[in-house]
C-alpha cells in the first residue's frame, strides 16, 4: 500500500519533472522585501512589541541554530529576511493556491496550507503559522537567554516566510495555477519580473503607494481567512487568492474571445464587458517609463471591470484589466490576429490594486498573530511583589501577585496554560549591590519564569493570580525589570493561540522606614539627644541641658521609640489604609531611635503612596501618640536600558545617596523636629543607622508585646 | 527515521532540481559566453530648476537572473559607481567581456539598473524599458537606454517617515547587506564597488530619527564598519 503511494507520488515528481516550466516563482525577493517592510509599518507591529513585550525596534535577536547562528537582526529585518528566504529551494513549488478548484499545483501542497500547517504537518516545512507560534511560546517563557533570543528571532524569521505566502497571492498567476517557469521567454512571468525591476528602485514604495492606511488592513476571525474564505461557488472574495483570482487574469488565463460574457478557460470570472474599454493615448507611459505604441503601430485596446473592495466593500474599477491588440505582453509585433494580452499599462493597473493590499493583508497575518492580548493590572494590596532584604542585597522575590485579564478584542479565551515571566538583568560583578552602585556594570537580559498555572480561563474581567517563582526567583539585585504574562489556549477559533501581556515596572525598590530621633537638630547644629548623660530628660532648674540658648524654653526633643510600626503601598486612587486588618505589608514591633528597618518591593507606577501605622512615645517624657498614621509619595525607582537615536545602548537610572552609613533611594524618617538648618551634616552623622528585621508577611508576626 | 513522505519529498527536491537545471541550460544555452557594458554618460538636473546637480551619486548594477526554480535578480554581475560634476554629468565606463556565470543570464530591464542619490533629494532608479531589442537573449554588449540623456531628481518634501522610507527603499535597490542566491547565502560584498553610495546612505540613516531608526539598516548588515569603508574610499574603492 505504501509502496504504491510512493509509486504515484514519485510518479508525479517524474511529472512534474518533466514539466519543470510550471514551477515557478511568484514576486521576487526585492519585492517582497518593500511589500514585507510596508507591512511592518502597517501593521504597528512596532509599538506592539514595545508595550506588550519591552521589545524595541532596534533590539536584535540570534536566529535559531545552527542557521542563523552567528546573526543578530530587528525584528522587522528577521521578517524581510524570512519573506526572502521563502522562495529557497523548491519551497515555491507549495506557492500556489487556485481557490476555485480548491486545487494546488500539481502535487505540491496548497499555498494556505503551507503556510499554516493547520491542516496537518507538512514535511520540510519549518517556517508555518504553527512554528512560528510554536517558537514564539518556546522564546517567551524560556529561561535561557539564548533560547529565548534564539526562538524570537526564529519567530519572526517564520513570520516572513508565512507573509510571503500572503503577498503571493496577490500575483493572479499564483492563484489561477498559471505555471510561468522562468527561463523560457514565452512563459516567463513578464509580471513577477516587471515588478521586481520597479522594486530594485528606491521609489517603489511611492510608485505602488505602500505606505497604506492602517485601517485598510482587515480583521479577521482565522488566519486561514486572508487566504480563502470559500472555495468554488462559495468563494467570497475576501480571503487574497479569491480576490485576486476572481478579478484579475493572467498571461496564461486570459480571455480568448472578443464576445460578450467570456470568460477564461477554468476559471467563471473576471467576465468580459464589451463596454468597458478604453485605448492608450500615445501619452500613456508606465510606471517603468515605456511608452505606449501609437501611429502606424496601432492603439492598445483595454478592457476593464469593476468590483468590490475586500476590505472596505467599497468599489474598484480597473480599466485595464486586459488588452486586446496586435502586441504581446513585450509589446513587440507578434504577427498574429488580435489577441487578449498583458502588457506593462495592465500589469501597472494590476498593481495598484494588488500589492497595497498584498500589504495590507500581511499587516493583518502580523496583527493576527500578535492579536492575543492580556492586560495586566496591580493586585488589590498594589505591590506585585515583596520580598526580605537580605545582607548584601541577596534576597528573591519568589512570588509575585497580579490581575490579569484577556484583552482581545472580541474573542474569547478557552482553558490554557499560564505562565509568567520577568526579565531582568544583574549586576556583572555579584558582589556590587545596585542599592549601593546603582551604575554598576549590568548584565544582558536574564529571565525568571514562573511555574504555570494549568488550567486557567482568561476572562473579559481581571482576576488576581499568584505567580510561584520559587524555583526561578527574580533577585532584589537587579534592573530593567520587564514582566510578561503568557497564555496558550483557545483563543476564538484558533485552538492554541498565543496571548501575551506585558508591563515595564519599577526596578527592586528598598522601602526604609528609619527613626533618626536620636538627634535633634537646632539653630544649625545637630545634637545626639540619644545620649542621655549628656541630654536627660529636660527638669527644671538643674536638668537644662536640653534647653540651648538659654532662654527657659526645652529646645531639643527625643529620642522616640516606635512601637507596632505597619506599612503598606496603597493605590493613588483609594484612601490611606489605617487599620492593621487593612492588610499592611509590613512590620515591626519596635523600631528604637537610631535603627532602621528595610523591605523590597515591586511596582509599576512613577509615583506610589506608602502609608504608616504606628504608635510612638518620646522616650524622656514616655509621652506619645498611640494612633500615628500618615501617608507619604515616592518615586518608583529606574535603571533601565534602551536603544538610542543611533542605536547605542541608553541607561536611565535612579541614583541613590547615603544617609549616616545606609545607601538608599528614598527614606521615610521619623525625625524630632525640622531639620533643615542641619541637612549638610545630618546625613554623616555617627553612629550608622542599625538595620533591624521586620515580618515580612505582616501573618508571620508574633503578637506585639 | 526517514518516513515515506520525506523520501518522496528529498526525491522530489532532486528531482525538480535537476530538471531545473535542465531546463536552464537549454534556456540559456543562447546566451553570450561573455558579457561587455557599454559607457553610460548622463545628466542630473533639478526637476524643478533644471539647474545641474554636483555630488549626486550614481550605482549602475547589472544584476544577473540565476535563479533555479525561480526568478533570481539578486547577483550582480557589475556594478560601478560615480558621481555627478559641477555640471550634473556622469560617467560610467566601459567594461568587460567578463564571463557569463553558469546558469545565469543578463536581461533587459536589469542590464543596468541605474540608481541615484543626493541628499535633499528623492532618490530616484531609471532601467531599460519598453520592448527588448529582438535578439535581446543573444546580447554580449549590453547598453543603457538612459546614455546620452538626462535625469531630473525631484526636491525631497516629505515628512521624516517618508524620508526613512526612501533611505530604506534605497537600501533595497543597492542589496543592502542582502545575501547571495543560491543553496549556500553568504551577505553580499557589493558595498565594495559602491563605498561612496553606501557611505552617503549610511549617513542619512544616521539622522533618522529614533522612532523610525528601526526601518534603516545599519553597516552592520553588511560586516562592515564605517572606518573601513573611508579607508576604501581613500584608496580609491575597489576595482570590479
Amino acid at each position: 500500500m505504501r509502496f504504491t503511494g510512493l509509486v504515484r507520488r514519485l510518479g508525479g515528481a517524474w511529472l512534474l519533472m518533466a514539466g519543470v516550466p510550471i514551477m515557478a516563482s511568484a514576486y521576487e525577493l526585492d519585492t517582497h522585501q518593500q511589500l514585507s517592510q510596508a507591512a511592518f509599518d502597517a501593521s504597528g507591529l512596532a509599538s506592539t512589541l514595545q508595550s506588550a513585550y519591552g521589545i524595541f525596534p532596534k533590539d536584535t535577536f540570534r536566529g535559531r541554530f545552527p542557521l542563523f547562528m552567528w546573526e543578530r537582526n530587528t525584528p522587522v529585518n528577521w521578517i524581510t529576511k524570512g519573506a526572502r528566504d521563502e522562495d529557497w529551494l523548491t519551497r515555491p513549488l507549495n506557492h500556489f493556491y487556485d481557490p476555485y478548484h480548491d486545487a494546488p499545483l500539481g502535487i505540491a501542497a496548497k499555498a494556505p496550507d503551507w503556510a499554516l500547517e493547520d491542516v496537518g504537518d507538512l514535511a520540510g516545512q519549518d517556517y508555518s503559522y504553527k512554528d512560528a507560534r510554536d517558537a514564539f511560546y518556546r522564546g517567551l517563557t524560556a529561561r535561557d537567554p539564548a533560547t529565548h533570543e534564539r526562538e524570537l528571532g526564529d519567530t519572526f524569521y517564520a513570520l516572513g516566510h508565512i507573509i510571503h505566502l500572503i503577498q503571493d497571492m496577490a500575483q493572479p498567476q499564483h492563484t489561477r495555477n498559471d505555471s510561468h517557469p522562468n527561463f523560457i521567454p514565452v512563459t516567463k512571468s513578464w509580471m513577477e519580473t516587471y515588478i521586481e525591476r520597479l522594486a530594485g528602485r528606491p521609489d517603489f514604495n511611492t510608485l505602488f503607494e505602500l505606505n497604506v492606511d492602517p485601517d485598510s488592513v482587515p480583521n479577521v476571525t482565522r488566519a486561514r481567512d486572508l487566504w480563502v474564505t470559500g472555495t468554488g461557488a462559495q468563494m467570497t472574495g475576501s480571503g487574497m487568492a479569491e480576490f485576486s483570482n476572481a478579478n484579475f487574469v493572467s498571461a496564461g488565463t486570459n480571455f480568448t474571445a472578443l464576445q460578450p460574457f467570456a470568460t477564461a478557460d477554468r476559471f467563471p470570472s473576471p467576465v468580459l464587458d464589451l463596454n468597458n474599454v478604453s485605448t492608450s493615448s500615445f501619452v500613456d507611459v508606465c510606471k517603468d517609463g515605456a511608452p505606449a505604441p501609437g501611429g502606424a503601430l496601432g492603439y492598445l485596446t483595454f478592457y476593464g471591470n469593476g468590483f468590490n473592495d475586500p476590505v472596505t466593500g467599497g468599489r474598484l474599477d480597473n480599466p485595464r484589466m486586459t488588452t486586446y491588440s496586435l502586441f504581446d505582453q513585450y509589446l513587440a509585433a507578434s504577427g498574429r490576429p488580435p489577441t487578449f494580452a498583458l502588457n506593462c499599462f495592465n500589469l501597472d493597473k494590476a498593481a495598484d490594486i494588488l500589492l497595497p493590499r498584498a500589504v495590507s493583508y500581511s499587516a493583518a497575518l502580523l496583527q493576527y498573530f500578535f492579536r492575543g492580548r492580556l492586560e495586566i493590572a496591580p493586585p488589590a494590596r498594589d505591590v506585585y511583589g515583596l520580598a526580605a532584604f537580605q545582607p548584601g542585597n541577596t534576597g528573591k522575590f519568589t512570588k509575585l501577585r497580579f490581575k490579569v485579564r484577556n484583552a482581545t478584542l472580541n474573542e474569547q479565551a478557552g482553558p490554557g496554560q499560564m505562565t509568567a515571566v520577568v526579565r531582568y538583568r544583574t549586576p556583572i560583578d555579584p558582589s556590587v549591590s545596585l542599592i549601593d552602585t546603582p551604575l554598576a556594570d549590568i548584565s544582558g537580559p536574564r529571565f525568571a519564569v514562573s511555574q504555570p498555572l494549568d488550567p486557567i480561563t482568561p476572562t473579559s474581567s481581571f482576576q488576581e493570580l499568584v505567580f510561584d517563582f520559587t524555583q526561578s526567583p527574580v533577585p532584589t539585585n537587579s534592573a530593567d525589570l520587564f514582566l510578561t504574562v503568557v497564555f496558550k489556549g483557545p483563543l476564538g477559533q484558533e485552538d492554541a493561540a498565543v496571548m501575551v501581556g506585558g508591563k515595564d515596572l519599577y526596578e527592586p525598590d528598598p522601602l526604609d522606614r528609619a527613626n533618626a530621633t536620636d538627634y535633634d537638630c537646632f539653630q544649625g547644629v545637630p545634637y545626639h539627644v540619644a545620649d542621655s548623660t549628656a541630654y536627660p530628660p529636660y527638669r527644671r532648674p538643674d536638668q537644662i541641658q536640653r534647653d540651648v540658648n538659654g532662654d527657659g524654653v526645652r529646645d531639643l526633643d527625643g529620642p522616640w521609640v516606635e512601637h507596632s510600626l505597619y506599612i503598606k503601598t496603597f493605590d493613588r486612587n483609594s484612601s490611606a489604609p489605617t487599620l492593621p486588618e487593612d492588610g499592611f505589608d509590613f512590620k515591626v514591633a519596635e523600631l528604637l531611635a537610631g535603627q532602621y528597618v528595610r523591605f523590597m518591593l515591586l511596582q509599576d507606577q512613577e509615583l506610589y503612596r506608602v502609608a504608616l501605622r504606628e504608635a510612638i512615645q518620646e522616650v524622656p517624657t514616655g509621652e506619645g501618640f498611640p494612633n500615628h498614621s500618615f501617608a507619604v509619595v515616592l518615586n518608583g525607582i529606574l535603571n533601565e536600558v534602551f536603544p538610542g537615536p543611533a542605536g547605542e545602548t541608553v541607561r536611565r537610572v535612579t541614583l541613590s545617596a547615603i544617609d549616616r552609613g545606609v545607601p538608599f533611594f528614598h527614606k521615610i524618617a521619623l525625625l524630632n523636629s525640622d531639620p533643615t538648618s542641619c541637612l549638610s551634616q545630618m546625613h554623616l552623622l555617627t553612629p550608622d543607622l542599625e538595620r533591624v528585621e521586620g515580618c515580612l508577611p505582616v501573618a508571620d508576626c508574633r503578637p506585639v508585646e | 527515521m526517514l518516513s515515506w513522505q520525506h523520501l518522496t519529498a528529498a526525491v522530489l527536491n532532486l528531482t525538480v532540481t535537476g530538471a531545473t537545471i535542465f531546463s536552464l541550460a537549454v534556456g540559456a544555452s543562447a546566451a553570450p559566453a561573455f558579457y561587455s557594458g557599454a559607457e553610460i554618460r548622463g545628466w542630473v538636473v533639478d526637476a524643478e530648476t533644471k539647474q545641474p546637480l554636483e555630488g549626486v551619486h550614481v550605482v549602475a548594477q547589472w544584476r544577473l537572473n540565476t535563479g533555479l526554480i525561480h526568478g533570481e535578480h539578486v547577483t550582480r554581475l557589475q556594478i560601478l559607481e560615480t558621481v555627478t560634476d559641477a555640471r550634473g554629468e556622469y560617467y560610467l565606463p566601459p567594461w568587460g567581456p567578463k564571463p557569463r556565470p553558469f546558469l545565469s543570464v543578463l536581461e533587459w530591464g536589469f542590464d543596468p539598473i541605474l540608481t541615484f542619490f543626493k541628499p535633499g533629494y528623492r532618490p530616484d532608479g531609471r532601467d531599460n524599458y519598453g520592448p527588448p531589442p529582438d535578439n535581446e537573449g543573444e546580447m554580449s554588449l549590453r547598453f543603457s537606454v538612459w546614455h546620452g540623456k538626462t535625469v531630473a531628481l525631484e526636491p525631497f518634501r516629505g515628512t521624516a517617515k517618508d524620508w526613512a522610507i526612501h533611505l530604506s527603499g534605497l537600501q533595497t535597490a543597492i542589496g543592502w547587506g542582502h545575501e547571495t542566491d543560491g543553496a549556500v547565502r553568504r551577505v553580499n560584498d557589493y558595498w565594495k564597488h559602491m563605498p561612496r553610495m553606501v557611505l552617503a546612505v549610511f549617513e542619512q540613516c544616521r539622522l533618522v530619527p529614533r522612532s523610525l531608526s528601526y526601518r534603516v539598516r545599519d553597516l552592520n548588515a553588511w560586516h562592515v564598519t564605517e572606518a573601513e569603508l573611508r579607508a576604501l574610499i581613500k584608496e580609491g574603492g575597489t576595482a570590479p
